[in-house]
Order: C-alpha cells, then structure tokens, then sequence
C-alpha cells in the first residue's frame, strides 16, 4: 500500500475506476459536477408504491460520486413557526427521516445499493462506507431512486432533493481510452493492476 | 475481448454472490393502484399509520359548469423506467369509478355517505363524464413545488397519484386539463369506458405492450364533475319504469340531489421479469441472456448425463407395462339449485 492518502486512493480507484484513476495520475482536467434527483411524495401513505426518480439524462462521462446531500421541505409543516426550521434541523439530524430509499445504478455494470428500504438519513453512509474514495459512475449510467414514506409524515407534500456532488475529468482523448487502456497505461507507469482477464474466458 | 456482462453474469453463477438471488432487477410481475386522501376517513384513519388515506382519489364535488367547464385533471397511477430496463411490459390495467350522494343529516351539518360503483362500462350521468390516459412519459424533472400543494393536490404534474392543477380558485387545470405524455398505444391513449373491469380476476394478464425503455408511464383521468341540478329525478318514474333502471341510473335517480362521482382509481399492471429464468435455466439449460456461460468450468446439465443402463435382476420378471388411462365419462351435469 502507497503511505500516502492521496496514493492510497488511487490505489483504490484503480481497482474500481482505472480511467479517472489514470485521469488524476495524470493530471486531467477535473471539473466538479452536481445532479439533482428531485423526489415528491403527494399523498401520506405509508407503504405505499415508490416515487421513483432518475438522474434527467445518463451521466455522459465516467464520474466520481464523492458526497451525496439532501434537503427535505415539508411546506405545511408547522407554517410560520419560529421552531419551524429546529424541526428540520433535527430531524436531519437524527438521521430517521420516515423516507425509505432504495437506490440502483444502471448502465453497465448495473447493481442494486441496497435492496430493501434504508432510512435517507442512512441510505448515503453506505457511500463513505464501501466506496470511501468516491462512487465511480460509468459513462451512460444512471441512478435511480425509489422512494417511500417509511413513518406517516407531518404534512404532504413532502419535497425532498438529493443530489450528487463529484467530478468529471473533462478531457475527450480521456473519455476514449478503454478500462483496459487505462489499466495498461498504468502498469506502464509502474502500478500493480489486476487483470480481469485471469478469472474469465475471452470471446 | 471481455465483456462487462461476462463480469455479471459470474454473480449468477454455481457458489456465485447471487446465485438464486431475487433482485430489484428480477421484479416480476406488480400492480401500482391509486391511493390518496379521503375526508371521510380524517376521523377514524384508515390504516395504523393514522392517516386518512383510501383507495383512489375523491373527484372535489364542485361541479365542471361550475369553474368554466374545466375537467379534473387526475395522475392515478406512475411508474418510472430506466434507459437501461429493456423488457418491461404493461400487462394489464383496471378501472374503477363509483357515483356518490352525501345527504345532509338535518341541520347538524354532517353527511350520510352512499356509494354506487359504476358496473355499466360506458355509463354516465347526463352532466358529467370521464376519459382514461395511459400516456408515455418523457424523463423530464418537473419542479411542482408551490405553496398551494396539498395532500393529494399538485402543482402541474406529480410523481404519486394526486389531482393536478394549474391555478386554484377557480380550479384550472394543467396543459389545458390534457394529460402529459405521449400515448402509450392507440387504444390506451384516449379511452371513454370502463373497459378494463375492477374486478376482472385475469387483469393482469389483459395486455403485453412493450414499455419503451427510458420513459415513465402515467395513467392519468380527466373528470368532467357532474352538476347534481341536471340529474333526473325518480319522482316522475313509475315504480316499473324505476324497476327497468339499471343500478347506476336508480341510484342517480333516488339521489338525483346529490349524485356525483365519488371516489376514481386506477391500476397499471407490469411485468419486469428483466433477468429472465433461473439460475438453473441460465446456467444449464443454455438460454442465458448474456450469451455463453462466463466463468469456470461448464457444468453438465443432470438431465444431459445419460442415465445409467438399469442391471437386470435374476429371477424378477420386469414390470408389466401399465395400461393406458381409462377414459372416464365426465358426470352428468347436475344443478346445484335442485339438489
């Protein structure tokens, strides 16, 4: 293992995202990049058929997920109270929102984060937890929450906003090379790489 | 070459990390229905979340000709597709509207609630009727927030089932009362009849369209609210004529007061069986989707080993051959009734 934190990382993106490993290797162009997934719940039922909701369009390069935020606004939830925004607060806070997530990514590979429903105020440790360098994104990927009331909320609508906070690198000779160009671009630069290609048969 | 779906598909295999696994991507088959808030449940809750919520949304009682003639624009039902989530396919869907009287007991200002499901496929009362939309919808984030939402009441469009509008006070509604989207197919687009029944016990098996991947399809309802003035009234029917009523009309008759719709809900059906088949049929029967089976050893189907030659037995004479099935006449048919 590399001492450094910043090489420890690299070690790990390029395990899980060989072309944004060799991107910040490199020294490409890093662009910052935030997608919003808007989620409205319109009635009070609980349990009820998900909201889902994607990302508008599909990622359009291979993207590194840092930090995942969300803000919740129940409009009609104690309207012109001064302890209107402690409610807020705390109930961030104490990471028991009432809403249950359930969060896939599509593209290629296409998985499930979890597969049952995970409290939103919960939901984005599993982020820190198993991709604690960031969540690659493929290019042409997409999330898509769905989302339920887990506890009956105090008013409807419920207006929640999650968005993604990562970066792009923004350079298109980048966005050209292969998984397996940037893995031997690595090798090339002295890094240990695993090759795929031991555990399957090629076509 | 490695293909990503070689990657995948080693989850699936023999000891793999999703061997048998059912999995958001293996949904099967769901059915999304309509639920939303019902007044008439604020008191004694409707389920032990303590919310008023019932099945279905409540058509507001203040009659179309009474806000310019507008219709109640109603999202009954959403489901959202990925780009990436070939496959799904709508396979059935059901209706659901019913006439309702709220009659005033005396002064005390609370209301008797009678209920009449509509049966009859095309009927409605002379002042009022509904169309059904199942429409395909673009992935467009809409921002419906407004002061004015309410539960079950939104700004534009929603993403759950609620009554759409414009402006409140008068009631207007969005898109000029049209639902969004593009139709899904011809006839589903603009549909004036209760064709697929509520309580069809097949209705998931009415229909197989293709859910064109990338999308998400609404099925939304455009009410025109009957004024209760124009109903007919019973007074001037003989008790014959009365009788030769169908149900729907003597209610909106005998009620003729206070008739209107009541409650309106809609169920889309979709099948997503996206990851088709079982692990075994994918590993042994040699129809996995991805194509060729990816990692390791190719296992042997047990029904491919030949089964070993049976060693005869001395002394025991092989079994006789069983005789073919007698063909058995069915009962005679008898009525119940008479027995």
């Amino acid at each position: 293992m590399l001492p450094d934190s910043r090489d420890a990382r690299i070690a790990d993106l390029i395990l899980t995202a060989p072309r944004l490993a060799y991107g910040m290797i490199i020294g490409v162009q890093r662009a910052p990049y935030t997608i919003d997934i808007p989620i409205q719940f319109s009635s009070s039922t609980v349990n009820a058929p998900p909201v889902v909701q994607s990302f508008q369009n599909n990622v359009s390069l291979d993207t590194l997920i840092e930090r995942v935020t969300y803000n919740i606004d129940q409009p009609n939830t104690f309207p012109g109270s001064p302890f209107r925004s402690l409610y807020f607060n705390q109930m961030k806070q104490s990471g028991a929102t009432g809403i249950g997530i359930q969060m896939d990514v599509y593209g290629s590979p296409r998985y499930s984060v979890n597969l049952t429903w995970t409290d939103l105020g919960n939901l984005f440790d599993v982020l820190a937890i198993t991709w604690p360098n960031g969540l690659p994104l493929p290019k042409q990927s997409n999330v898509k929450l769905s989302a339920i009331l887990l506890q009956t909320p105090i008013s409807v609508p419920v207006n929640v906003l999650v968005t993604f906070c990562g970066w792009q690198c923004v350079d298109s000779s980048l966005d050209g090379l292969s998984d397996d160009d940037a893995r031997e671009r690595l090798r090339k630069l002295g890094f240990t790489v695993p090759d795929p290609k031991v555990l399957l048969r090629s076509s | 070459m490695i293909k990503e779906s070689q990657l995948l598909s080693l989850q699936r295999t023999r000891d793999g990390v999703a061997q048998e696994l059912r999995t958001p991507f293996r949904g099967g088959r769901y059915e999304i229905v309509t639920a939303g808030p019902n007044p008439e449940l604020s008191f004694i809750g409707s389920d032990p979340y303590g919310t008023n919520v019932g099945t279905g949304l409540v058509v507001p009682a203040t009659p179309s000709a009474a806000i310019g003639g507008a219709r109640y624009l109603m999202l009954l039902a959403r489901a959202s597709f990925n780009a990436s989530e070939a496959g799904v396919r709508l396979v059935g869907m059901r209706m659901y509207a019913e006439i309702i009287a709220r009659v005033p007991i005396g002064d005390t200002g609370q209301t008797t609630v009678y209920r009449r499901e509509i049966e009859s496929p095309i009927w409605h009362p002379p002042d009022g009727d509904i169309s059904w939309h199942v429409m395909v919808i673009n992935k467009v984030q809409r921002d419906t927030r407004n002061p004015a939402n309410a539960d079950g009441f939104i700004y534009q469009d929603a993403l759950s089932p609620a009554l759409l509008y414009q402006t409140t006070g008068p009631y207007v509604p969005p898109n000029g009362g049209r639902p969004w989207g593009t139709p899904l197919a011809a006839s589903l687009g603009n549909m004036h009849d209760l064709r697929y029944r509520t309580r069809f016990d097949q209705s998931e098996r009415q229909l197989d369209i293709i859910v064109p991947a990338g999308c998400d399809i609404g099925l939304f309802v455009s009410v025109r609210q009957n004024d209760p003035t124009t109903n007919p009234s019973a007074s001037g029917l003989t008790a014959n004529q009365f009788a030769a009523l169908s149900r729907e009309d003597q209610f909106l008759t005998a009620f003729n007061a206070y008739a209107q719709y009541g409650v309106i809900f809609g169920a889309l059906a979709f099948s997503e069986n996206i990851e088709y088949g079982t692990t075994r049929d994918r590993n042994f029967g040699g129809g996995a989707p991805e194509g060729v089976f990816a990692g390791g050893s190719e296992p042997v189907s047990d029904m491919q080993v030949p089964a070993p030659e049976p060693t005869p037995e001395i002394g025991v004479p092989p079994p006789a051959p069983v005789p073919p099935p007698t063909e058995v006449p069915a009962p005679a048919p008898t009525s119940k009734r008479a027995a």
